[in-house]
């Protein structure tokens, strides 16, 4: 026990960030069929330090290197330790996936596997990395990295429809981007304050010093768009329901479960949410924020239910649950005494949206694999997530939903409350429709 | 001795240049590592320097032609970036044109012009004054001429007129500039040495529109081998040069002279708050953001690589003005760095088109499909050098654009960072289909004329080496920024003497 301390201790942060980054230099074309195992072996020594990290007790836990980029700070964050310890876990598995699929060699006639798998562990090493780093410049080097990477898993397939999704994709993405490096450079500026320091500033600083700012209000929409590329914003969304069904199955299971959270963490991470934004600065943002959100919930639905592909009906279900964490961030955003608990839902969903969602991805690919009663019993397990989806009584979701629930429940917010609940509708046609196109199949 | 240091920087590459044209052509060793001693000479003379100056040493040579004319050489902070930079990378691009001219005809003639242009890129570093900056302003324009047209080709000696009629042209307006300034404002000679924070502030404020005009008569002079829009006509036509001249010629030659010409007028001889304060700093901002805006639309529509990246070239270089246009030390920072990540960042996309063009015959960007696998090494460097162009972290241009987006903020600009971005989504635009095709295209059909067969590397080994040099040396100089020897952190010393007097 002592050496797991001392371990947990020395170990610094970035070794485990980069370590995906070092198996990916080592893939080579001619054996890399060979090397599915590192898929697994990349995610688990972040998977390790995460569970050790749990079982003593959340300590403080931050390596700071200050020379290296624009002086590295980077911890593990309570508040969002469970999103990170869903997105190593559904990479691990979703890793294992992959592995599977190398061995049975059911992914022969695919070309390009050391590409995929290296593309797979750059994107990996982002997505991991950007939920520990502290620092503005190294988080957005890593979403970038994630970003830019995960346009090879796009286009694996390398169809016409991928080349087409990769194009949408990449184009959506320089733009997110842009606008990201423009709020954060605005964010920073008000942070640094005019003063010469080499290192950048922390991203906790950043929610103050927006709210401080006089054009506050410019720089969070700025975020806000930026990050909702990532996030599946209603506008911006027009990537994912492209993307995911050509992408290959775990890869839609990790771009659908994770990555996209990394624009939900972006937002809770630079927007100045809660105190700062008493006073109702930022009331129009928020504002946007629900409105957008609605529309992504119930529009993404309308779309989803006439998509032809399991997959396509999922991606919009994606943007439909993003649309309603969304719309409780930005109720978050209004009623700012109540962030706190909102806060706590928007973590308990998105963990528990990540979950689901990877498994019914990986469905997908399960019932097309197997057949008669095989398939008749997976379809039965795929009701699981599913209606955990939905938020039926005694599901993850409803323990989600009833979180935020309980909490605009004693807000005045009028109509806010019963749209919210007919999300379940929404959510429910999506999953009818997948389990329609998957039994067709 | 810390007098004559400077001289003896200088004299490591004109004496070589003198050597190699005695040399007849056919020694090719002893010309070989002549070139390479005086290269490593010359690094080691500047990193002393450096390292005197970040301790506060001057080093100083003065010699009177005439009465207030001084000939003078001095290395203050500012040069040794710009010295550090055209010594490191004059190593790498003798390398790489020892191994791109291999066999071909007139290599003497090829180094000796090639020293000679370093030569001046040193007097243009080291020059302590205006008159000694023009002196070797005027010398980098003659000594290149030879480079430019050294194929000999109908084209070549055509891009040669032109090249000469823009560079002549802009330093004959240069001249004009300061002679107005010798003549109208400092006939003791005094004031037009560079200084930190600049010598012109104690002037009557009735001098200050003749100072507003000789300022863009300056500019005007300078803007042309800066390449600043409607200036930059001749760089895209000068790349039919050999690639390692067109390397030198972008990275640190004469593009990065003009815009550390521009550097040295606003910060050591107007000062850059006297400069604000004149008001001339905000027209040439806007010029050098529509430079930027303009080089990046003009390298969208270009199919062939050298063309593409000369336009990138246009569009980069005035991030370096625009850096210096923003009063307030982070965009000092920002501008000043960038003198050095542009230099690297383009030294290797020109050394991987040249060898692109070398070894498998390449030009065109649409031959480019797959070559990534068959030249992997090359096609990382270029990747590097190209995310970098578009300000991805960690590589070098990231810092250069976070530290001018902070620096336009606090000028009280925030429309660059505006230009900033939309530059940035117009450098992805021309850059990412070329890494598009590198990696994620398959090969069609056999390349276009295969020179060098792979063997145990993809290409020669001095093609090779230098390009992945310089590529560490970007991604080096964005991982390591925060570090106390960092590009970033001399230049951040230069903000420093330069706000704090």
């Amino acid at each position: 026990m002592t050496l797991i301390m001392y371990l947990l201790h020395h170990i610094p942060l970035p070794l485990l960030v980069v370590f995906p980054l070092v198996l990916a230099c080592c893939v080579r074309t001619d054996t890399a069929r060979r090397r599915g195992w590192m898929l697994i072996a990349a995610p688990l020594p972040m998977l390790l330090a995460v569970l050790l990290w749990y079982a003593q007790g959340q300590p403080e836990f931050i390596t700071e290197i200050p020379w290296l980029m624009l002086g590295l700070h980077w911890r593990f964050d309570n508040t969002l330790a469970p999103i990170l310890l869903m997105t190593v876990l559904l990479w691990t598995v979703a890793g294992i996936y992959v592995w599977q699929q190398l061995r049975d060699n059911s992914a022969d006639q695919q070309p390009h596997i050391a590409r995929y798998i290296r593309c797979w562990l750059l994107t990996l090493s982002g997505n991991i990395g950007l939920l520990v780093a502290g620092d503005i410049a190294s988080f957005y080097t890593l979403f970038a990295l994630m970003t830019f990477a995960a346009f090879g898993l796009v286009i694996h397939t390398q169809t016409p429809n991928a080349l087409f999704a990769g194009k949408v994709y990449i184009l959506l993405a320089v733009i997110g981007e842009g606008l990201l490096l423009s709020g954060l450079i605005w964010g920073a500026a008000h942070a640094a304050a005019g003063e010469l320091t080499p290192t950048a500033p922390l991203i906790s600083s950043l929610p103050a010093a927006i709210a401080a700012s006089a054009n506050g209000v410019w720089i969070a929409l700025l975020l806000f768009l930026g990050f909702g590329v990532k996030a599946g914003l209603a506008g911006l969304h027009w990537w994912l329901p492209l993307a995911h069904p050509v992408a290959p199955t775990p890869a839609s299971a990790v771009l659908s479960g994770a990555m996209i959270k990394a624009g939900l963490v972006g937002w809770l991470l630079t927007l100045p949410l809660g105190d700062f934004a008493a006073g109702g600065n930022f009331a129009n943002v928020a504002s946007l924020a629900v409105i957008l959100g609605l529309i992504g919930a119930f529009g993404a639905a309308l779309m989803g239910v006439f998509a032809k592909k399991a997959k396509a009906v999922l991606a919009y279900s994606s943007v439909s649950q993003m649309g309603m964490i969304t719309v409780m961030l930005g109720t978050g955003w209004l009623y700012d005494a109540a962030w706190e608990a909102i806060l706590a839902a928007i973590v308990v969903f998105a963990v528990h949206h990540g979950f689901n969602k990877g498994v019914l991805f990986f469905g997908v690919g399960w019932v097309s694999a197997l057949s008669g009663r095989a398939a008749t019993l997976m379809l039965v397990f795929l009701l699981i997530p599913a209606l955990n989806l939905i938020g039926v009584p005694f599901s993850s979701g409803e323990y989600a939903k009833d979180l935020f629930k309980h909490v605009i429940a004693d807000l005045p917010v009028g109509l806010l409350y019963p749209i919210f609940s007919a999300g379940a509708l929404a959510t429910t046609a999506l999953m009818a429709r997948y389990f329609y196109l998957l039994r067709k199949h | 001795m810390t007098a004559l240091l400077p001289v003896f920087v200088l004299a490591t590459s004109l004496i070589t240049a003198v050597l190699i044209f005695i040399l007849p052509e056919r020694y090719y060793r002893l010309r070989v590592s002549l070139n390479l001693a005086a290269a490593v000479l010359k690094i080691v003379l500047v990193a002393v320097m450096i390292a005197g100056i970040a301790n506060q040493v001057d080093y100083e040579f003065r010699y009177e032609l005439l009465p207030g004319i001084d000939l003078v050489l001095r290395a203050d902070a500012l040069s040794m970036l710009f010295a550090g930079l055209s010594s490191v990378l004059w190593l790498f691009t003798t390398l790489y044109a020892i191994g791109y001219l291999e066999g071909a005809p007139n290599r003497s003639r090829f180094f000796g012009f090639f020293s000679l242009c370093v030569a001046s890129t040193m007097g243009i570093a080291l020059a302590g004054n205006l008159f000694t900056f023009l002196i070797f302003f005027e010398l980098l324009t003659l000594s290149t001429y030879p480079l430019v047209v050294h194929r000999g080709t109908e084209e070549s000696l055509r891009a040669g007129r032109t090249y000469l009629k823009y560079t002549l042209g802009g330093g004959a307006v240069l001249l004009v500039g300061v002679a107005l300034m010798y003549g109208l404002v400092d006939q003791t000679g005094t004031m037009t040495e560079f200084a930190e924070t600049g010598t012109l502030s104690a002037l009557p404020s009735e001098q200050h529109f003749t100072l507003a005009v000789i300022f863009f008569v300056l500019i005007a002079g300078l803007g042309v081998k800066a390449a600043l829009v409607p200036l930059h006509g001749w760089l895209p036509v000068a790349m039919v040069a050999p690639a390692p001249v067109s390397a030198l010629l972008h990275a640190v030659a004469v593009v990065k002279a003009g815009a550390f010409g521009i550097v040295r007028v606003i910060y050591n001889i107007y000062g850059v708050e006297f400069a604000w304060q004149l008001g001339v700093l905000l027209p040439l901002a806007i010029l050098a953001s529509i430079t930027i805006i303009w080089g990046s639309l003009r390298a969208l529509q270009q199919v062939e690589m050298k063309k593409r990246l000369a336009y990138s070239t246009v569009s980069q270089v005035s991030y370096i003005a625009l850096g210096a246009c923003l009063f307030g030390p982070i965009g000092t920072i920002g501008g000043i760095v960038h003198l050095l990540h542009q230099g690297i960042m383009k030294v290797t996309l020109f050394f991987c088109a040249g060898n692109y063009a070398e070894t498998l015959g390449i030009h065109k960007i649409k031959d480019l499909d797959g070559v990534g696998r068959r030249m992997p090494l090359t096609s990382i460097a270029f990747t590097l050098g190209a995310f970098g162009m578009i300000g991805v972290p960690p590589l070098a241009g990231f810092i250069s654009k976070w530290y001018l987006g902070i620096g336009a903020l606090d000028a009280g600009m925030g429309w660059v960072i505006g230009v900033l971005i939309l530059s940035s989504m117009l450098n992805a635009g021309y850059f990412l289909p070329i890494v598009y095709r590198l990696w994620f295209k398959p090969k069609q059909g056999p390349w276009p004329d295969e020179h060098i067969k792979a063997a145990r590397f993809e290409t020669h080994g001095l093609l090779l080496w230098p390009t992945v040099a310089t590529a560490v040396f970007s991604l080096a100089a964005g991982l390591f920024a925060a570090h106390a020897w960092s590009p970033l952190s001399w230049a951040s010393l230069i903000a420093f003497r330069e706000y704090l007097p």
